[in-house]
């Protein structure tokens, strides 16, 4: 295999984010768990739906040889994991620099 | 379902019902600034991450179900998608952090003005507090010299 496949190149990509996130904000984010936290899960089903809506309808479409072989439906587990990766960043983004620069 | 279908369906029309419902509660400087900066910079971050990905063949896109444009490996639909999901998951965790501070917010004022019905809770605390902390006997001389300084200078 000349290139990464799909979950390392994953990984790879919003990992460090994620864990700078949490060295910077933890205090924010752990305080505010009972906030943010349903919605990461929350929008990782609602755009793993989507995704699965995309995929039928062919608007995208996957190299099969870059994958572990899970699927949910239509949706490769990679896919399901990336959106609940990204929703992570971005939610977690936010509460930290919302509480964080809080005049 | 062409590409731009589905942004309308699961991205813009959400982000519109969920704007509709916050309304002038959007019109925060604060969360303008953040949401602006944070879709930028996960524009940026997205954008070569999916170009290898392109490039490689991990996913690729029907040129019958998109626009056929390409800005590097990338259509712009796909740009579109990763600023719509950014708006829409920094608006929904504004929406639900924010209501709960609404909800305490409320609550302290319904509570201070059911005390007085003045709304004197913004004043500053009366004058005699600090007249009793200053002949408690516990309490330090300096307090009690800051205080006599004061009166004296006045």
């Amino acid at each position: 295999m000349n290139h990464w496949t799909y979950l390392p190149f994953l990984l790879v990509w919003a990992l460090p984010v994620i864990l700078i996130q949490w060295l910077v904000g933890w205090r924010y984010l752990w305080r505010e768990r009972g906030q943010w936290i349903w919605i990461v899960p929350g929008l990782c089903i609602y755009f793993t739906l989507a995704d699965a809506v995309a995929i039928k309808a062919g608007i995208w479409h996957f190299d099969t040889q870059s994958l572990i072989g899970l699927w949910l439906g239509p949706v490769p587990i990679e896919e399901v994991l990336f959106y609940l990766l990204t929703a992570m960043m971005l939610v977690q983004g936010f509460v930290i620099t919302w509480r964080g620069n809080k005049s | 379902m062409t590409y731009a279908g589905f942004l309308l369906l699961f991205l813009l029309i959400p982000l519109g019902i969920l704007v509709g419902f916050l309304r002038e509660r959007l019109l925060d400087r604060r969360y303008l600034t953040i949401a602006g900066i944070l879709t930028l910079v996960a524009l940026i971050y997205m954008a070569p991450w999916d170009h290898f990905a392109a490039i490689w063949g991990l996913w690729s896109w029907r040129n019958s179900h998109s626009w056929g444009i390409r800005w590097w490996a990338i259509p712009p639909e796909e740009y579109l998608f990763c600023a719509l999901e950014a708006l829409l998951a920094i608006t929904l965790t504004f929406a639900i952090l924010t209501r709960n501070e609404r909800h305490n917010n409320l609550s302290v004022s319904k509570s201070s003005s059911n005390k007085n019905s003045n709304n004197t809770y913004l004043a500053p605390p009366p004058e005699n507090t600090c007249h009793d902390k200053t002949i408690t006997p516990t309490s330090p001389s300096s307090t009690h010299n800051e205080r006599a300084d004061r009166e004296n200078a006045s």
